[in-house]
């Protein structure tokens, strides 16, 4: 067999902010996560499984945040993610009856039917309810890298105390370490957000390379040598990888990408939209119309009317877009090596989730791209950052630019009109924080009320609640969780002050907001070797 | 911009902190977004440094650089004593500090530092590394871009699961679906059979049944089988739907 040219190096960013709301039975937040381990995180798992089995041979990157993996792991919401699929069955049970007289639908009907069964039996069977462990499995089997993510997803560039960032850092990789027994090789920056400083503390808690967006490698002082196909260092020892332009267009471009395809199933055509409402109702999650998952229409255009969905003409479709994704690999490998004297790497980051809930046919992309580079071709390899340094250990040493993968390319989506008003109380939270982890103190109670201000402060800092009042899609929610957490801090620092904690108050509070339960308040101390502390968390 | 509260907020917010900071955080290559706390002492003491002059103002003063060899980039005229405003920077690529200045007559008394910040350079770098001087032909791709952003712009949008739906078109829309609901009892245990396929009954031995209507004649036999298998009955009924 050929040596392959260049190395593909694919990342998915799995993400969803700590949603977690058990003081309602059903909220429509939670169900975000309930679609994104149908649609996307079992269906990547399957897929895992069935290449190992069959002994393809794939590489792949994968970012796993903490606030997802908590959730994943949350027995509260593992509950419920059953019941989720319960009503599924029995919705799709019911629409089996109901089209039974609809040749273009009932197959449709059947697939779904077949879809969350088997969804069920994986999910509680195969993977035991912990997805986690699941991924796990894989990285030990040596065909996935996982990477660490920020406690909470906090958007870096935007805290102005040091501690605040070092906290996000180190939380992120002692969550790593507790749940994958091994330290993490990468790092992914939440929203890809850099500024210059930060890789100092990606270096101490001995993160080797962060992903960039393109311009973040390729405005670098000096000038990068091999543009964004090879990494650069740091003087802190970091490297930077650069996202690839072209393979991001072709797959997440609204326009020009492969998921607009009008054979694909249009995500905006659920029954939930169409149907009776007395029908659906049983099976949404709220009192308005929502998205079930059972979707019967493809794209078809641009156009109000959408032609019945046909799985088959769209995995033809997939195969298509694979092969067509591959071949402009190659194509782009070929020039890229007869430039440079050595291999190229191709850094392919995406979110996770655009894999089966966003682009229904995702995961099958994924499956005949990663089958058709083993077996149809022999210019290029699937590989990962970790394995590129281990190969290339000398690189060329620049400091990358601020920068990040929000709407033009900097800070400006999560420092906007709709949002700035956040940043007083997160700084204001932060400094306080650090003065109140100097406390030492013996009292239980006080000692569970730090903690706890922590972790208020870090759910304060999700870079998720500024990017939603941006979009302005559930602003409400948004806004309503940035000043609960804002207010709970404010109500414990003074509790913590006046050395009167309310236990009603706090045990509330620890049952609500139940994340990183070993978190210790004293990783906000000045200089505190946070790392030692991984034996605590 | 004075708004120091999210709207609708839930629960409230504090309104200031009763301690002086003044934070500038970077959004773009020339926009910074800075905000500050001046308290009523630390207003006193600055005024009291000047000797109670009546023209003192107060300014928001841009340096770029670091002392010693930092120059003043402006003064920005200052109201309120809790705020925020966005300022633009000239020069990218190079390292500022906010300052809150009481200018008086005669002289200045400096109130607050905010932290520094480095701007973004922008665009891609003439400085090459003398051991790795860059590749002519790996830059082609974005010659046709520079000067503009290279993150795409639409990619933000599919990046999280909160994005927007597609708005409704403002016309006038008429989609009309229907649907038959058969419902029925049959004596308790008794199978049920709709079109020759089993349906499940409850106790009671009621029955409901929902179908998508299609256009046409559509009949459904329902039979009933006594649980012994002694008793038979049938009933059909025919439905007709037709859209004009």
């Amino acid at each position: 067999m050929k040596q392959a040219k260049g190395i593909l190096a694919i990342v998915l960013h799995a993400h969803l902010p700590f949603v977690r709301h058990p003081e309602r039975e059903k909220t429509l937040e939670e169900l975000w996560l309930f679609e994104a381990i149908t649609e996307t995180y079992l269906p990547l798992l399957s897929m895992f499984d069935r290449l190992v089995r069959e002994q393809v041979p794939f590489k792949l990157t994968m970012s796993l945040t903490p606030t997802l993996g908590s959730m994943l792991q949350d027995p509260l919401l593992v509950e419920r993610y059953i019941k989720h699929l319960d009503s599924l069955i029995e919705l799709s049970e019911k629409e089996l009856v109901r089209t039974r007289f609809q040749p273009e639908f009932y197959p449709l009907a059947q697939m779904y039917y077949e879809l969350f069964q088997n969804s069920r039996k994986l999910f509680v069977e195969q993977y035991d309810c912990n997805l986690v462990k699941a991924f796990a499995a894989f990285q030990e089997q040596g065909v996935l890298e996982i990477i660490a993510s920020g406690a909470t997803h906090g958007y870096l560039p935007l805290m102005d105390q040091e501690q605040a960032v070092e906290a996000q850092i180190s939380v992120g990789v002692n969550w790593y370490i507790k749940q994958f027994g091994r330290e993490p090789k990468g790092m992914w920056l939440p929203e890809c957000g850099y500024a210059p400083g930060i890789d100092r503390y990606l270096h101490k808690y001995g993160i080797q390379y962060v992903i960039l967006d393109t311009h973040g490698v390729l405005h670098s002082k000096p000038k990068p040598r091999y543009a964004v196909f090879a990494p650069i260092l740091t003087e802190s020892g970091v490297a930077f990888f650069g996202r690839d332009i072209e393979s991001s267009k072709q797959v997440w471009s609204s326009t020009e990408g492969y998921p607009g395809d009008y054979n694909y199933r249009e995500f905006y055509r659920d029954i939930g939209f169409d149907l009776d409402y007395d029908y659906v109702r049983p099976y949404l999650y709220s009192d308005h119309r929502g998205h079930t998952g059972v979707k019967y229409y493809k794209i078809t255009g641009q156009t109000d009317h959408k032609e019945p969905y046909c799985p088959n003409a769209a995995r033809e479709k997939a195969a298509e877009h694979a092969g067509n994704f591959m071949f402009n690999r190659e194509k782009q490998v070929e020039y890229l090596c007869q430039h440079m004297d050595r291999e190229p790497i191709i850094v392919a980051p995406y979110d996770a989730e655009l894999f089966g809930h966003w682009w229904f046919e995702g995961p099958q992309w994924l499956e005949f791209l990663i089958r058709k580079i083993a077996f149809d071709q022999e210019t290029i390899k699937l590989g990962t950052p970790g394995e590129y340094l281990k190969r290339y250990p000398v690189n060329q040493v620049a400091q990358p630019s601020m920068s990040s993968w929000g709407y033009n390319g900097y800070n400006e989506v999560w420092l906007h009109d709709s949002n700035y008003w956040i940043y007083r109380h997160l700084s204001q939270m932060a400094k306080t924080m650090i003065e109140l982890a100097n406390f030492e103190t013996n009292d239980d109670l006080i000692y569970r009320a730090l903690n706890q201000a922590v972790r208020e402060l870090l759910l304060a800092q999700s870079s998720d609640w500024a990017f939603i009042m941006n979009a302005g899609t559930m602003t409400e929610y948004a806004v309503k969780r940035t000043c609960e957490h804002i207010h709970q801090f404010w109500q414990l620092e003074k509790q913590i002050r006046s050395g009167s904690v309310d236990l009603d108050y706090l045990s509330a509070l620890e049952a609500k907001n139940n994340i990183f339960p070993d978190l210790d308040y004293r990783i906000y101390r000045q200089g505190a070797a946070a790392k030692s502390l991984a034996h605590i968390i | 911009m004075s708004t120091l509260q999210p709207p609708g907020s839930v629960p409230p917010l504090p309104d200031a902190y009763s301690t002086p900071y003044l934070v500038c955080l970077v959004k773009n290559v020339h926009w910074v977004y800075v905000f500050w706390e001046l308290t009523e002492e630390l207003l006193d003491k600055g005024h009291q440094e000047l000797d109670h002059d009546p023209a003192t103002r107060k300014v928001l003063r841009v340096w770029k650089g670091e002392a010693p060899q930092r120059s003043l980039v402006c003064d920005l005229p200052l109201e309120a004593d809790l705020g925020g405003q966005y300022v633009y920077l000239p020069d990218p690529g190079c390292r500022y500090q906010m300052e809150i200045v009481l200018v008086g007559t005669q002289r200045s008394v400096s109130l607050l530092t905010s932290n520094f910040i480095i701007t973004p350079f922008g665009q891609v770098c003439e400085d090459e590394d003398g051991e790795w001087a860059s590749i002519d032909e790996l830059y082609r791709q974005y010659q046709a871009v520079e000067g503009k952003y290279l993150s795409s712009p639409q990619l933000w949008q599919l990046s999280s699961p909160m994005r927007r739906p597609p708005q409704p078109l403002d016309k006038i829309d008429l989609i009309v679906e229907t649907e038959l609901v058969i419902y029925g009892k049959a004596t308790p245990g008794a199978a049920v059979y709709v079109q020759g396929e089993a349906v499940s009954t409850n106790p009671d031995g009621s029955f409901t049944l929902r179908y998508a209507l299609p256009e046409g004649c559509s009949i459904f036999p329902i039979k009933a089988i006594s649980k012994d298998g002694s008793q038979k009955q049938t009933l059909v009924p025919l439905v007709i739907k037709e859209t004009y």
